[in-house]
């Protein structure tokens, strides 16, 4: 039987992000925008479902009066994420 | 980037790997520190052990010159860090490094009235300790063995005078700062046509 896929996890652009997120301390909003090609409408809706899951944490502060985004992931995340690795590898061990 | 766009399982690993890729083959251009604080301490070793050599008895002053490139180095770390939209783990680590290396050396350079001609050997020994958990910690082997050379070096300087602790000196931050800086410099520039590619 194999483990179901976080559905919070299992889309390009918020898996994209996690990944980044995963291999960072730290990312600010221009980072993500320009790694994933996502349009910052959609990058900022999709930070925020991962946001509200407890899977990343955003701060808003501001850097030469700009106003700065950064994003962090949440020791919760980490485990969503390792668990949704997990239950890629079973599925493809499997095959 | 598509919001909806459904995966596969293959093409989700596919994505994870190639985003944590993206992001190791981002890594910043950190030669200077190497290169400027190589060059800085093989100047002043053989210029004052030049002058100990022509009996000038201001040679050690050549030293001073330590507290300016402090500010130099610190002036650029500030302005690399300002453009940088992310913060990896090992950057901080290093960061810890770097800071916990600075304090350890403050304190050797304080004691030298105390440490007398094991004054440098122990600056050595503080050198192998911060190239070899830097080159580590970035998987450098060139700052890995300038560690482990910066370590002999410090072995055969607690055994000989001041002045050839100099040359040693001056042949360990070769070893360890100059040549491995350089070969950083390159992979550096490799990685950025391999990413403009």
């Amino acid at each position: 039987m194999f483990k179901d896929l976080d559905p919070l996890l299992h889309q390009q652009l918020r898996l994209s992000v996690i990944s980044l997120l995963v291999s960072t301390k730290e990312a600010e909003f221009g980072f993500l925008k320009d790694k994933t090609n996502a349009t910052a409408g959609n990058l900022s809706v999709q930070l925020n479902k991962l946001a509200d899951a407890g899977y990343i944490t955003i701060a808003k502060s501001f850097r030469d009066n700009y106003p700065l985004t950064t994003c962090k992931i949440t020791p919760q995340g980490i485990t969503a994420f390792e668990n949704y690795v997990s239950a890629l590898q079973d599925y493809l061990k499997s095959k | 980037m598509s919001a909806t766009k459904e995966m596969t399982h293959e093409e989700s690993l596919r994505l994870i790997k190639n985003m944590i890729q993206s992001v190791k083959s981002d890594f910043e251009d950190d030669s200077f520190q190497y290169l400027f604080w190589g060059w800085l301490v093989f100047s002043a070793a053989i210029i004052n052990y030049t002058l100990i050599q022509l009996n000038n008895e201001y040679a050690s002053l050549v030293w001073l010159l330590m507290p300016i490139g402090g500010i130099v180095s610190a002036l650029h770390s500030r302005k690399q860090n300002k453009g940088k939209k992310a913060k990896s783990f090992v950057e901080q680590f290093i960061n810890h490094i770097s800071t916990a290396f600075l304090i350890s050396l403050t304190i050797v350079l304080f004691s030298m009235p105390h440490l007398q001609e094991s004054c440098y050997p122990m600056i050595l020994v503080l050198y192998g300790i911060f190239l070899y958990t830097c080159g580590s910690a970035i998987e450098f082997n060139p700052l890995r063995i300038g560690g482990a050379l910066n370590w002999i070096a410090a072995l055969i300087a607690f055994n000989v005078s001041f002045e050839i602790q100099l040359l040693i000196l001056a042949g360990a931050v070769l070893g360890g700062y100059i040549i491995p800086g350089y070969l950083l410099k390159r992979k550096y520039s490799n990685q950025q046509s391999l990413n403009a590619a």
